[in-house]
């Protein structure tokens, strides 16, 4: 089945859940992770956009606006943290809540993140894609 | 008693002996340099194979550790419906290998924390923090496993000054120890912790009467990759890496990580950590 299927399918199997209508923008070089993820939030509702270079991502965030960016760190283009530093410079998206998703696990690694103004770190490898759904659903609450 | 002066002649012959001695121990000690020199070589030959052979168990892990985790994803995402509803050999067939996959991601995860501690950076990150604090929120991970076993958590926190350790480390020693506690303890039964301060150490104590440790493995439970045949009844998708993960974090700490038998059943892990 392609991707676009599967989106589909997914798509249509979620009409009743809960993150209908929040707008997510995946930052994500990996094609197998990317197409996960998506069929995941998709499942649960939300409207994805998704881009594999991360000197594509400010512009897509202005164009789409989204609710929640979930941002990978070793990109092609620019790295994940010229991404988020860029982004919270930005007048417009600034307050725009930043999952980091990435599979450095130090833990120096992501106090850093967090003090550039990321809101949660994910270590793909130890994440259940249920808590990345939860944290979505508690980021777009508040 | 009369003496005979020494004669040129045999002075002589004493020192062409002694010149003799000289030259074989002059030859034996060359032959012990160069033998020295040889086993130097062998031991560095050695030791660069052991970091050849860690360097592919590394490179290994990070390579599956990706796919492995997208597998696993893949797996559950059936088994909760996010791709359609299964029919039940389906279910029965995805739930034996989300299983095993777990089991395969959990080892590579934790060959890849062995290698971080083995070759990585190894500096700890110090910080003075409380250890009952650090307890607490490591049981508060296990809370849902600590009701499905009715398991008894009784706690002795008679020392609660702030010490100083790396949280995130040591939060993963006592993990690994507080994990085991939980997972070789039968239901209904008990898991104690204690915390005391004897001279300049701290004591972390974890006991349990769960299913104990065989007389004559006790030497073998901090090797790497080793498991005890009655943990392997209970768990057998274990790694025999968390206990060996969690005495060289404590070690990195100064500290030490014994076992002892208790008196009836089960066992009792005693972290020591200056202070």
């Amino acid at each position: 089945m392609s991707v676009s299927k599967k989106v589909d399918f997914a798509l249509e199997s979620m009409k009743q859940k809960s993150l209908g209508s929040v707008k997510v923008l995946m930052i994500e070089d990996d094609s197998m992770i990317q197409e996960m993820v998506i069929i995941k939030l998709v499942s649960h509702g939300c409207i994805p956009y998704a881009t594999k270079d991360g000197s594509e991502a400010v512009s897509m965030a202005e164009q789409y606006k989204p609710h929640i960016i979930i941002l990978d760190l070793m990109l092609p283009g620019k790295t994940g943290e010229e991404v988020l530093k860029e982004l919270k410079e930005h007048t417009d998206l600034s307050n725009t809540p930043i999952i980091v998703f990435t599979n450095k696990s130090s833990h120096e690694d992501k106090e850093t993140l967090i003090k550039l103004g990321a809101d949660k770190y994910f270590v793909k490898a130890q994440t259940d894609l249920n808590d990345l759904v939860t944290t979505i659903k508690d980021l777009v609450s508040k | 008693m009369n003496k005979e002066k020494p004669t040129i002649e045999s002075l002589q012959a004493e020192i062409n002996e002694l010149n003799i001695i000289i030259v074989g121990l002059e030859n034996t000690s060359k032959m012990l340099v160069r033998r020295d020199l040889d086993l130097k070589k062998a031991h560095n030959n050695l030791k660069s194979l052991d970091k050849e052979k860690t360097d592919f168990v590394a490179i290994a892990a990070h390579q599956l550790r990706t796919p492995l985790t997208t597998t696993m994803w893949a797996h559950k995402m059936f088994l909760e419906g996010d791709t359609g509803n299964l029919t039940s050999k389906q279910k029965d067939l995805a739930e034996r290998s989300f299983a095993s996959v777990k089991h395969m991601h959990a080892l590579v995860e934790e060959l890849i924390q062995v290698d971080k501690l083995e070759y990585g950076n190894t500096e700890l990150k110090i910080q003075s923090g409380n250890i009952q604090k650090l307890i607490e929120t490591i049981l508060a991970e296990h809370t849902l496993k600590i009701a499905e076993a009715n398991l008894t958590i009784n706690k002795n926190y008679s020392y609660a000054e702030p010490i100083s350790f790396d949280p995130y480390k040591l939060s993963d020693a006592l993990g690994n120890l507080i994990n085991n506690a939980v997972k070789y303890t039968p239901d209904n039964g008990k898991i104690s912790i204690t915390i005391i301060k004897k001279a300049s150490n701290v004591y972390i104590e974890i006991t349990d009467n769960g299913i104990g440790v065989p007389i004559g493995e006790e030497s073998r439970l901090f090797h790497k990759f080793s498991r005890i045949k009655n943990a392997e009844q209970v768990d057998a998708g274990g790694s025999g890496l968390g206990l060996y993960i969690a005495k060289k974090i404590i070690e990195k700490h100064k500290g030490t990580l014994t076992f002892s038998h208790n008196d009836g059943p089960g066992s009792t892990f005693t972290v020591k950590i200056p202070c």
